[in-house]
């Protein structure tokens, strides 16, 4: 066994002379850092400086488009000025984020104009991913469409971020037109990814997703979880059959995405359908269909309620209170009759979804 | 030799070789969180946070508040809570009994009635005698419970009752958010990787002393003037920035703070929602979620974010810090008691090998081991059984490895978050290092051994945590 007494004090000594070393060099590399970071904060606010009032013309008409525009020395390209380009880049994409039009032309303009677009594509075409993800990030913030084509071929990309930025540069470049990436994509896109993707998509018009049915058939089940949330939002009517068949998919996730997206493509029969379902679902998929009746239930669907009305599952005989209520013509009478039955429970959820209704 | 020399060999033998094992793993901890903060600042650099706010496909999040005679702050905690940068939000404020007026301030505040709610209590509670609302559209998000008092996990479990949404963080009513903390919190659990569920999700706690609070927000950071506080102030940095994000890193983080923690409430419910029986409810509830996953062989991590998103004050003063790490020692205590079916479990992975056995070694049997061997070296050199050349090295060995430590860490917190804008800042920071090995570590370690004896005494109470407030201008530059 070692012990103390096997141990020399002179290699405990060397240790703590190794121990002392490192934390000088710590120091004052932490020195060294501050100091850096006081020259960062300054150079900042030298471009911070020059940028207002840039901006204060590129947001009218009579910024000048023309060979009078001149670069500063401190901003020109070169290693020596990284920090305050790199500074330069995120405050024109910050500026971009909340302009459009002439202004945003404009912000194009300047950022191509300074050569920055260069030192894009050079963070693009770096090795490391996290220089390769910032560098399409700025190139599809910039509108730098030239560069789509190399910009997509990384949609598959190994590395998730990578691909990440390299997904949502092609909808920004091309729209809708851009999901063609979906039918080779085999690699996973998180719910993130989808909602980052999704926003990208909002404001442009979807026309007929006509690859809808193909991606909600997909080996990927990302890309058919993201086809069934695209589905859903522009109310693709003509993939309702595709979506019923996912009700009976092995994974939960994808079912309860289906479940949800029915309820925006459905017809007439969806409650039905979804009743179906009912008895066979998880726990968590059965709260997202009795949700989902809470938009569509008629009175066809009250017996179904009623049964459930009398459920073990307080949670239950909530939701299928709350439904009656809202969406059965005589519902209220019929929740109400129940509250008058012994017990406190009846009573406080009519009294619940009472109040509800009230507010 | 001697039986009091070969007890001494032995003694001592131990102790040198907890230390070495000690040293290791916090070698090991330092590296894994580099690459944890590098990996998490590079993928976030240009993250546009504000999409999830609106967006249709966020998760909805319940922020529960348990509150315990707060009435002179509550309103602006509330306000401060009912401000924060998220669509999809409800702002449960639990009133666990109070015995001050916070339940009458709130309802003047806010406009609240008593409404007709029926509690789906999936968690058994004490009973809630109300749940108020207001038909104000400024504060719709809030919901008021008042229930009988039964200590925080009883309110926090009323809590996740009476939450309408998919996830709920818990916090300390008295804490400061900053307006993207629950942006940046929720983000992780739409992350999922490999089909392992985030089921939970921790972030960093940062002391809030002497820094500069307007209308229930941090306006302004300093460093904590008051000793106690500086030195809490370091811990948390190394505790949160180091040792939390390597846990993470390796999916073996055992403790969210109480203090600011995201759940997935549905798993929060099927594992019985927070312990009542035990003063350390926060490990408890990741101890027991984690538990119940590897149980259910459903694949999952936990996540920590190392953004400073919640401001805390911290005690100034010996006595309320000594019954806040007697009360940390009891509960880690009680929580490792509770699971000890997981220690060198190989069927909970890594849990169970390395997570479990550093907490109980390095974490609950530390302070003890450090006060057997005070007692035991106060004995030897009575006896004259030291040898005070192996001494002084080993003490030196140990003290500058401590030094080590420390400053790893306020370099990682300026290579990184950098809190403290001023260098003088910086520099106090060190020297606060520096100082506590002899002061604050003593302080630290005899506080725990107290609450060994209380653990022992089957002690329970929480202890009060008075505090200042943040009402008035604390900083430096003033409100």
């Amino acid at each position: 066994m070692t012990s103390p007494g096997n141990i020399h004090p002179e290699l405990l000594y060397i240790y703590t002379a190794i121990f002392i070393v490192v934390i000088l060099v710590i120091l004052l590399r932490t020195g060294i850092l501050l100091r850096k970071r006081r020259k960062k904060y300054q150079i900042e606010q030298q471009v911070q400086s020059v940028f207002d009032e840039w901006l204060s013309h590129l947001l009218t008409e009579d910024f000048p488009h023309d060979d009078t525009f001149v670069t500063p020395p401190w901003l020109a390209p070169g290693r020596e000025n990284k920090i305050a380009r790199q500074y330069a880049i995120n405050q024109l994409i910050s500026t971009k984020k909340n302009l459009a039009g002439h202004a945003g032309r404009n912000i194009i303009w300047l950022y191509e104009k300074m050569g920055l677009k260069a030192d894009s594509i050079a963070k693009f075409r770096s090795p490391l991913w996290y220089h390769k993800a910032a560098g399409i990030y700025e190139l599809y913030m910039m509108e730098q469409r030239d560069m789509q084509a190399a910009i997509a071929r990384h949609t598959n990309h190994h590395n998730a971020y990578v691909r990440m930025e390299s997904q949502t540069a092609v909808l920004a470049f091309a729209g809708f037109d851009g999901l063609i990436f979906l039918d080779t994509l085999t690699r996973p896109m998180n719910d993130w990814q989808q909602l980052k993707l999704i926003d990208q998509l909002t404001p442009l018009d979807p026309g007929n997703l006509e690859h809808l049915s193909i991606w909600l058939n997909a080996g990927n089940p990302d890309v058919v979880l993201f086809a069934l949330k695209l589905a859903g939002l522009y109310q693709q009517m003509h993939v309702l059959e595709d979506v019923i068949t996912l009700l009976k998919d092995h994974r939960e996730k994808l079912r309860e995405q289906a479940i949800k997206t029915l309820v925006r493509v459905g017809d007439e029969n969806t409650p039905s359908v979804l009743i179906q379902r009912y008895a066979e679902e998880t726990p968590g998929n059965r709260n997202t269909i009795l949700k989902s009746l809470a938009s569509m239930a008629t009175d066809k669907e009250l017996p179904f309620l009623q049964t459930l009305l009398e459920d073990g599952d307080p949670g239950v005989q909530l939701q299928a209170a709350r439904i009656m209520m809202k969406c059965c013509h005589n519902g209220e009478a019929l929740v109400k009759v129940s509250s008058l039955e012994p017990g406190d429970t009846y009573d406080q959820l009519y009294l619940h979804i009472k109040s509800e209704m009230a507010r | 030799m001697s039986i009091a020399e070969k007890l001494a060999i032995v003694l001592t033998s131990g102790i040198f070789l907890y230390s070495v094992a000690l040293v290791i793993f916090y070698i090991f901890i330092g590296i894994n969180s580099i690459a944890a903060v590098r990996k998490y600042l590079h993928k976030n650099d240009f993250t546009d946070y504000r999409l999830l706010a609106s967006s249709a496909y966020a998760p909805s999040v319940s922020i529960l508040a348990p509150a315990y005679n707060e009435g002179p702050n509550i309103v602006d905690n509330v306000r401060s809570l009912l401000s924060l940068y998220y669509n999809k939000l409800e702002v449960v404020v639990i009133n666990d009994g109070s015995k001050d007026d916070s339940l009458q301030r709130l309802i003047a505040a806010y406009g609240l009635e008593k409404v007709d709610f029926f509690v789906n209590s999936r968690i058994p509670t004490k009973k809630v005698r109300g749940v108020y609302k207001t038909k104000h559209p400024a504060y719709n998000k809030l919901v008021v419970v008042d229930k009988e008092n039964g200590g925080k996990a009883d309110a926090l479990n009323v809590g996740i009752n009476v939450s309408g949404n998919d996830y709920i963080i818990c916090i300390d009513a008295d804490c400061i958010l900053e307006q993207d903390a629950i942006l940046k919190m929720v983000k992780p659990f739409l992350e999922e990787k490999d089909g392992k569920k985030v089921i939970a999700s921790g972030g960093v706690i940062r002391i809030a002393n002497s820094c500069v609070v307007k209308d229930g927000r941090l306006a302004r950071v300093y460093l904590p003037e008051n000793y106690w506080a500086r030195m809490q102030a370091l811990e948390y940095i190394r505790a949160f920035l180091l040792g939390r994000m390597a846990w993470a890193q390796l999916n073996g983080l055992l403790l969210i703070s109480g203090a600011f923690g995201a759940f997935d409430k549905e798993i929060a419910i099927r594992c019985g929602g927070y312990n009542t029986h035990t003063v350390g409810e926060d490990m408890e509830l990741v101890a027991r979620m984690r538990r119940y996953m590897h149980e259910q062989n459903e694949p999952y991590v936990v996540t920590y974010i190392p953004d400073p998103l919640c401001w805390t004050e911290a005690p100034e003063n010996t006595s309320i810090l000594g019954r806040q790490r007697n009360r940390w020692i009891r509960g880690t205590i009680e929580t490792l008691r509770f699971h000890r079916k997981m220690f060198m479990n190989p069927r909970y992975d890594l849990l169970g090998v390395l997570s479990y056995p550093y907490w109980l070694f390095f974490e609950m049997l530390a302070p003890v081991i450090e006060f057997t061997g005070m007692i035991a070296f106060l004995v030897m050199a009575w006896v004259g059984l030291i040898n005070w050349h192996l001494f002084f090295a080993f003490l030196l060995f140990i003290i500058f490895f401590g030094y080590l430590n420390s400053i790893f860490a306020i370099y990682i917190e300026v290579a990184t978050y950098n809190q403290y804008h001023r260098r003088k800042e910086i520099w106090k920071l060190v020297l606060a290092a520096l100082s506590e090995p002899f002061v604050f570590h003593p302080f630290v370690v005899w506080s725990a051994i107290r609450g060994y004896y209380d653990y022992f005494m089957k002690k329970r109470a929480w202890g009060e945590m008075t505090r200042r407030g943040f009402g008035t201008a604390q900083g430096k530059g003033g409100a």
